[in-house]
């Protein structure tokens, strides 16, 4: 007999949901099932923050606060999570919460739509931690977008907020969450099954808590939708309307979410989020770093990963190029046994990939950068935050005594799938590292790239910069302290 | 003035506490007993086609449907969505051309997403599902996306009053050869020393205004047509429906809702017509009907986009003979505001330089795209990226600086505004442009960036604009305001004027309570309420502050005129010696001789006998404010930003990095709502010159409806912005504030569209200035 009930801390007290859709979203939820209509719906696909809510997770014994978007977000998921929204924000005596007061004060909310999903925003950013710098706030709020202010005012309030440092009514709850979220968990496999009442078709969601379990579970049901961040998933019920009939949640899995440094590799299990990837791979990489930065916004960083990123298997996905450039290794899991293969090898076509049923990503392996090795990546979008990639490129070469001794460039958006660029690498390989080498590269690279013409750019495009993208790899190892860059390292203050 | 107490302070905003806490009641939060949902059936497979079959039967029986509606099944009268109509008298009704052409449900598809039927169901998801039963058979039409595909002599004709797909061109009887124009152009022309002249394309940038669009409706048991709505135009709507519908004003109420942005997305009807019509097919049941974020997208009016060729003549001396130019934009699917835009666009360029002679020309071609209608600026964004980049090309080959020459030949006041025989009553752009230029640095920086080399070249340019405060005297300007004094000396305003997130009612409470002389807590609006408020045009036009204004104003200076009045009764003296201080008004040189507002205002309401000698106590009567206020003017706004960029010779990308708002706001009624408006103003601005337009394919299939596809900016592409605010009082406005709603975002277009040209040598003639397009100039200039 299935568990049809949910159990999470909403306003304070153990919330307890029954016999529901396992494919409702948050916001659904709150809006619609707990009068909770502070927060909004904007888009519907986690692009514009409004209806940003903060989950509050149990990690090693303290609390953990990530800002998600409500709207692609399935409810289940919450089970065993502490859940604040920005009803949540106001003092009992009604009285503002410093974000609140201080939006207020700097006229950092005008037609006010998109204001819960900022406050809740900002709130996450300094329960987490997160500093005063422009760019931290800015890496903080890219995921909330606000037609009416310009940002500047709600910057402004984020710092006076920090600057502040007034402990709200929420700290002193802290202790009992805790509490309360440790007598919530449960090592058994969450499963729920519901019965649509309109179409009286069964729908089932099971949440594993170890990987053997889910070995087990997806050979049964190989038919199943693998569940992770959501960040995708979710639109394919929001705005495809798919009925997704079968859910195997992997957020509650330990072990796929560990990270491990060893004297060759990084390690890190296909549930580990792009937020917790990050600080380890900017420390290694920081091209690689920059480029998690801008992909999606804090809320998909907070939800979205690597696994999923990609077993999704999508042409534009910004961490593929670079990671194959990063000659990274791809770990699957079934049944059968544990597969390791080079990461390029997954994707075979369009739409498909390596994968056989019941198969699924458990890790990936990065080797540890060598000290002769020079590695850049670039990310080029029309906006610079949570913008789709008009090409993605990524170069890695290791350099002996002025002579490229192996080389790998890979790119995405210029072909069906995340490719390496073969014959570039040839003209690479051998070669000396100056600029007529860099000049016969991008010639090469026509050979290897077969990018198409959309919206986002033509083909033309994708093509000429994937090419300048190589000169300007040249260009910041040869003349390291000239700008390149209007953004991240390398830009001007 | 110097003595003004509430005007030009930084007071709460009235609507803020709400907003922050999330209290605040947009259209999609309310929720009432017996609701039903309303799911609107669009076709999204072609954009012109003809609906040869429409089966709604298996809809019908799907669980928890109340009623499907077909096109038959609802009002046959047909409407136009824009208010423009309601705002000129009938005879330049006729002149304007404007016609009626849409259908609450269409069987001739015009654009992606125009609407087929729709199920009205217990929920949203009954609804959403039964509409999937429904099944629309299609003949596919050809589709014509441009204005040049439009007027092809064998295209189909969208309308039969509007040959050649020509949906509107300034006419002949008010603009002898179609133009609007001074001078002898072509004359002038042989005049000049130096001609520029280049076509230009200006995007379908989209308002994005941060909630969808949602709306509620009821006939009730009074046969009352209620709607919920968060329209900017609430009285306008309210007779608009009125006529759609056939139904007397009285039986027509629109509940303003808090409006989640509107920047004139939501300045007419958007889908009040569909909304209402299923709710009087359920008499006695709300209907709530809400758009999705794409469906809002191509169901809401746009920006006009369209190609603009422009040709300006110079003397060597720099003097401007002539400027000639044409406006041909993509007017959509429905006639909306064919007009309006078309004219504007030149009234703005008309209204900014001193040319020996001017002409231009606007024309809107009917197309298969969705609507087009109001956004902020309403022309003024197209017309600063086309006239700002030929006068920079200009300066350029006359080789003067660009701050200089606009200087030197902007209008000013005694020249003839935005409208011919309107002259400028005031202008401080001078100033603004000064203080601009020393703020970020101008000459300094100008003459670093030439000559540059390597990757990242940075470039700064200069735009300015000149605006209006509402649309007097092309259109109605008008807004009807009451004060109510309470018998505790408070006072409320009554009155339809709309706040979408600008301010506009806390700075009506801040002119109320300057007038008064009351602080700003005693005084309150009540907006919202079509059946208690009287006239108002509602938002748009930069007008809210100045023609409401003006009408608060006059509402509360009756109110004080009645205090007064009875003051000088009772206290036996003549009102010109009497002033108030503390609500206490006072004989001037008599300490002891006063009387307070609050008895006066208690008198009036409690009013009785004195029974010993059977007098009245006091004055009786509650003392209630009027005005029926019509502007004299349009208070107009001038601007100028700068702009500085970098770009990147490698990608094409381009970052402002730093930009300088000044403006001639008159006076700052609330100097940090101002500031507001001109931050929020820039980033739509920059977002229109760098990434924001709506692209449809071949087939008119709207590609990017959606904000994952659409970029509008996010916080780390805003530049450093400084706000300046010139204070110069405009003699007509309330206390010398001029509108400032529409100003920010349409000199920021050219500025950076200048930047850019400063960084690199080139001007890039299509909005917005996508990397691709800097890419591919660098490489034709090779």
């Amino acid at each position: 007999m299935a568990q049809k009930n949910i159990t999470l801390l909403l306003g304070g007290q153990p919330h307890e949901v029954i016999n529901f859709d396992p494919t409702r979203t948050l916001l659904d939820y709150l809006r619609y099932d707990s009068a909770r209509t502070g927060t909004k719906e904007g888009c519907g696909e986690g692009d514009c923050g409004a209806c940003t809510v903060v989950i509050g997770t149990l990690k090693d014994g303290k609390l953990r606060f990530e800002a998600v978007n409500s709207c692609i977000i399935f409810l289940p998921t919450l089970d065993g999570k502490l859940l604040l929204t920005v009803e949540d924000l106001v003092h009992p005596d009604g009285s503002l919460h410093v974000i609140q007061r201080v939006i207020a004060d700097l006229q950092g909310s005008q037609c006010g739509f998109c204001t819960p999903g900022f406050v809740m925003a900002i709130f996450a950013h300094i329960r987490s931690g997160g500093g005063a710098g422009l760019a931290s706030i800015n890496d903080a709020l890219v995921g909330n977008l606000c037609r009416c202010t310009g940002y500047g005012p709600i910057i402004e309030a984020v710092r006076r907020a920090i600057s502040e440092q007034v402990d709200d009514h929420l700290t002193a709850l802290e202790e009992t969450w805790i509490k309360q979220l440790a007598a919530m968990s449960s090592p058994d496999t969450l499963s729920l099954s519901w019965i649509c009442p309109d179409t009286g078709k069964e729908r089932h969601y099971s949440a594993p808590k170890t990987t053997a379990a889910l070995t087990a579970l997806y050979a049964a049901y190989p038919e199943a939708t693998l569940l992770a961040g959501g960040t995708d998933v979710g639109l394919w019920v929001t705005k495809q309307l798919q009925s997704l009939n079968r859910l195997i949640y992997l957020g509650h899995i330990t072990e796929l979410s560990q990270i491990t440094q060893s004297k060759t590799h990084i390690e890190i299990g296909a549930g580990v989020t792009f937020a917790d990837a990050q600080p380890i791979l900017s420390a290694h990489f920081p091209d690689l770093g920059e480029v998690i930065r801008r992909l999606g916004s804090s809320q998909i960083r907070n939800r979205a990963t690597i696994g999923g990123n990609i077993a999704n298997g999508s042409p534009i996905g910004d961490s593929m190029p670079v990671l194959i450039a990063l000659n990274t290794e791809l770990a699957l899991q079934s049944v059968k046994g544990l597969r390791r293969i080079p990461l390029e090898d997954y994707f075979i076509s369009y739409g498909r990939q390596d994968r056989i049923a019941g198969e699924f990503v458990a890790a990936i392996r990065i080797p540890l950068p060598k000290p002769d090795q020079y590695f850049r990546a670039y990310k080029i979008s029309k906006r610079f935050d949570q913008d789709i990639s008009a090409v993605c490129g990524a170069i890695s070469v290791t350099l002996d005594d002025g002579l490229i001794s192996s080389a790998r460039v890979a790119y995405g958006g210029v072909a069906a799938t995340p490719i390496r660029a073969l014959n570039t690498e040839n003209t690479l390989i051998g070669a000396k590292w100056n600029e007529r080498t860099i000049q016969s590269a991008m010639s090469a690279l026509k050979n290897d790239l077969s990018p198409i013409s959309d919206m986002r750019a033509s083909a033309d495009y994708r093509l000429k910069v994937a090419r300048n993208i190589l000169f300007k790899a040249y260009i910041e190892y040869d003349t390291p302290l000239s700008q390149t860059r209007l953004i991240g390292d390398g830009a001007a203050e | 003035m110097s003595d003004l107490t509430v005007v030009g302070k930084r007071v709460e905003r009235v609507d803020v506490r709400a907003k922050v806490t999330g209290g605040a009641v947009y259209a999609a939060d309310v929720q009432m007993a017996g609701m039903l949902y309303g799911k609107i059936v669009r076709c999204y497979d072609y954009a012109h086609a003809r609906v040869t079959e429409l089966d709604l039967s298996k809809a019908a029986k799907c669980k928890g449907v109340i009623k499907v509606l077909g096109p038959k099944d609802v009002t046959q009268k047909e409407y136009n969505g824009s208010v423009l109509d309601m705002m000129v008298s009938s005879d330049m009704r006729g002149i304007l051309g404007d016609i009626d052409d849409q259908s609450i449900f269409t069987t001739h598809v015009k654009h992606y997403g125009d609407a087929i039927a729709a199920v009205i169901a217990t929920s949203e998801e009954a609804a959403e599902r039964a509409a999937e039963k429904i099944i629309v058979t299609y003949e596919e039409l050809p589709v014509y996306l441009t204005a040049e595909a439009a007027r092809q002599s064998d295209a189909r004709q969208f309308r039969p009053e509007k040959p050649g797909n020509l949906a509107f061109q300034l006419p002949e009887m008010a603009f002898p050869d179609n133009a609007y124009a001074w001078g002898e152009v072509d004359k002038s022309f042989e005049e000049a020393d130096i001609i520029v002249e280049d076509t230009f394309y200006v995007p379908k940038q989209k308002q994005c205004q941060m909630e969808p669009g949602a709306y509620i409706a009821l006939y009730d048991d009074q046969e009352r047509l209620n709607c919920w709505t968060s329209t900017q135009m609430p009285k306008l709507v309210q007779k608009k429906l009125a006529n759609l519908f056939e139904l007397p004003m009285t039986r027509v109420r629109i509940n303003a809702t808090v409006i989640g942005g509107g920047f004139g997305a939501r300045l007419g009807m958007v889908l009040e017509p569909e909304t209402c019509a299923l709710a009087m097919a359920v008499p006695g049941r709300p209907v709530k009907v809400l758009s999705t974020r794409e469906e809002d997208w191509v169901t809401s009016p746009s920006r006009h986009p369209g190609k603009y060729w422009m040709k300006m003549g110079f003397k060597k001396d720099g003097t401007p003979v002539a400027c000639d130019a044409k406006f041909e934009n993509y007017k959509g699917a429905y006639y909306m505001d064919a007009s309006g835009t078309a004219f504007t666009t030149g009234a703005w360029l008309g209204g900014m330089y001193k040319f020996d002679s001017l002409r231009y020309r606007g024309e809107s071609y009917y197309t298969n795209q969705s609507v087009c209608g109001a956004f902020r600026g309403y022309g003024n964004p197209q017309t600063n990226f086309v006239m700002e980049q030929m006068v920079d090309r200009g300066c350029a080959a006359l080789g003067v600086d660009p701050i200089e020459w606009r200087k030197k030949w902007h209008k000013t006041i005694g020249d003839d505004g935005w409208c011919i025989g309107v002259p400028y009553n005031s202008c401080a752009l001078d100033e603004c442009l000064d203080r601009a230029a020393k703020a970020i640095g101008w000459t300094e920086k100008r003459a670093k960036y030439k000559n540059q080399t390597g990757t990242i070249r940075r470039g700064i340019g200069v735009s300015v604009m000149n605006h209006t405060s509402g649309a007097m005297p092309m259109l109605l300007e008008h807004t009807v305001c009451d004060a109510l004094l309470h018998q505790d000396a408070t006072v409320t305003l009554n009155l339809a004027c709309s706040d979408m997130g600008q301010g506009s009612h806390t700075t009506l409470r801040q002119v109320a309570a300057e007038t008064l002389g009351f602080p700003y807590a005693d005084v309150h609006i009540a907006a919202g309420d079509t059946d208690a408020a009287g006239f108002d045009i509602g938002a748009h036009a930069s007008r809210t502050l100045y023609v409401g204004g003006g009408a608060v104003k006059q509402a509360c200076e009756d109110v004080r005129k009645q205090i007064f009045d009875r003051a000088a009764l009772e206290l036996g003296e003549a009102v010109g010696n009497l002033y108030m201080e503390d609500k206490v008004i006072h004989v001037k040189g008599a300490s002891n001789k006063s009387i307070s507002v609050q008895t006066i205002a208690d008198q009036g309401v409690n009013n009785f006998m004195n029974p010993e000698n059977g007098e009245l106590i006091g004055q009786p009567g509650q003392i209630q404010g009027y005005a029926s206020f019509f502007p004299p003017h349009n208070a107009p706004p001038f601007g100028a930003s700068i702009a500085e960029v970098e770009v990147d010779m490698e990608t094409g990308e381009v970052k402002v990095i730093e930009l300088v708002n000044a403006h001639d706001v008159g006076r700052a009624i609330h100097p940090g709502i101002v500031e507001g408006q001109l931050d929020g103003g820039a980033q739509q601005g920059l977002g229109m010159a760098l990434t924001e337009e709506t692209y449809y394919d071949e087939k008119g299939i709207c590609l990017n409806n959606s904000f994952t596809d659409y970029k509008m900016l996010g916080p780390s592409d805003m530049p450093k912005i400084t706000n300046i605010l010139v204070e110069n009082p405009d003699p007509t406005g309330p206390f010398g504030a001029k509108g400032v709603g529409e100003a920010g975002i349409v000199p920021p277009v050219g500025a950076t569209a200048n930047a850019i040209f400063n960084a690199i040598g080139i001007q890039i003639l299509e909005a917005p200035i996508t990397p691709e397009k800097i890419l591919e100039a660098l490489a034709e200039k090779d």
